[in-house]
């Protein structure tokens, strides 16, 4: 019972002095799920991925500009197989070990449902940018690797919950869009972010 | 309230659920090691010459800039059983495949196996090393070519040692002196592990190779 009571303190807790705090930065956990080429390049689900995240209320209270950084990296061992190229000519046989890192970098804009003085504030919004990906190739004593940059985009979907004045815990959905290049495929996957946002002092 | 210290902690627990970093898990069996790459002139006919010869022994090569450290005007060569097991097994297939084993001087195929035990496969190894085994041998030295195709795919780097299978056409010379590769496989990744493991992958690799090169048959 004691526990219950603490937990409907928590969700009571009164917000209001969140108002003047402009400036927010969290680190999130991210799971992501590649789609379309990158996931058939590697299906499985990647556990490996972190964001820090910068939004600013300055311009409104209920919406926020801010800058996007993440990293996940995605692995897959694919059992042995021969592939063959295009014009027939080499033929490789192996089992080969799929990497791929990507870092996009964005800027974003993020419309708040509700106010700064709510203890729960959904939010959507759209990300602009650029992402790094390495694509990588483990295949005997051959390492095929490809870097690339990409012009990216994302729209995304997420809410905070307070945990005090200065303290919330963020839970965002985004699709993350890197369009393909002259030499490879897009990068795209789905990811799921949990983390804290703080108020920098 | 937030502080600096909850942040350090924070980061410092997202960055241990990162541990492995970008690349998490490299292969854990010496199988997952094994390869085999072929390589071919599309235009070259292999129906149309089906004899071939093979050397006794296989070459290693080492990587050291000194040809010859040992100074006996011959190069190393890898273990004789293990070339003879190297060599059964490519002599095998192509008897499968239809093809006549026959002398260097009358083979429209000779056949040069051998071995880099370090870090890379060379292409354009030093001619030198066949010396002792090429019919018609001049003292200058000839060099190799590719027809056609590009003996190796574009790669950012190697790993572990390998045997190079290459398939020349003496036939083929050209005014440079160069001799045709027609056509070519890597086998990587058999050196490691106990010896009944190796054995057994160097038959398995080298089927593989022919299974994936039905233009030889």
């Amino acid at each position: 019972m004691k526990k219950l009571y603490t937990f409907l303190i928590l969700l009571a807790l009164p917000l209001g002095m969140m108002a003047q705090d402009i400036q927010h930065v969290s680190v999130q956990y991210c799971f992501g799920v590649g789609t379309g080429s990158t996931g058939d390049f590697i299906s499985k689900a990647s556990f490996r991925g972190i964001s820090l995240d910068y939004k600013n209320f300055g311009y409104s209270d209920k919406v926020a500009l801010g800058l996007d950084f993440g990293w996940n990296t995605f692995f897959k061992k694919a059992d042995y197989d021969t592939y063959t190229s295009d014009d027939g000519s080499t033929s490789i046989s192996g089992t080969q070990y799929r990497y791929l890192n990507v870092a996009p970098m964005l800027a974003t804009v993020d419309y708040f449902f509700q106010s700064s003085e709510s203890y729960v504030r959904p939010f959507a919004g759209l990300g602009i940018g650029t992402m790094f990906s390495t694509r990588t190739v483990d295949m005997g004593l051959y390492r095929f690797e490809t870097d690339k940059w990409h012009f990216a985009m994302k729209p995304q979907a997420g809410i905070w919950v307070g945990f005090d004045d200065a303290t919330k815990f963020s839970l965002t959905a985004e699709y993350m869009y890197g369009a393909k290049t002259k030499d490879t495929d897009s990068r795209q996957y789905f990811m799921l972010n949990a983390g804290l946002v703080f108020t920098p002092n | 309230m937030f502080t600096a210290k909850m942040l350090r902690w924070q980061l410092g627990f997202v960055l241990a659920l990162l541990f492995g970093g970008c690349y998490p898990t490299a292969p854990t069996y010496v199988e997952d090691y094994d390869m085999v790459l072929t390589n071919y002139n599309q235009s070259f006919d292999f129906s149309a010459h089906k004899t071939y010869a093979l050397p006794d022994s296989i070459i290693k090569i080492t990587g050291s800039t000194d040809l010859d450290p040992d100074g006996n005007d011959e190069p190393d060569f890898i273990d004789q059983d293990a070339a003879e097991l190297v060599l059964d097994q490519i002599r095998a297939n192509l008897n499968a495949n239809g093809w006549t084993e026959t002398d260097s001087l009358t083979a429209d195929m000779i056949i040069l196996p051998s071995v880099f035990q370090n870090t890379q496969v060379v292409y354009y190894y030093d001619w030198w090393y066949w010396g002792w085994y090429y019919p018609g041998y001049p003292a200058g030295g000839w060099g190799w070519y590719y027809p056609g195709y590009a003996p190796y795919p574009s790669v950012s780097s190697y790993k572990t040692g390998s045997l190079l299978i290459q398939m020349t056409y003496p036939d083929g010379f050209d005014s440079q002196d160069n001799m045709p590769v027609e056509w070519t496989c890597v086998v990587n990744g058999l050196l490691e592990g106990g010896q009944a493991s190796i054995n057994s992958r160097v038959k398995k690799s080298i089927d593989q190779a022919f299974t994936q090169s039905p233009y030889l048959k």
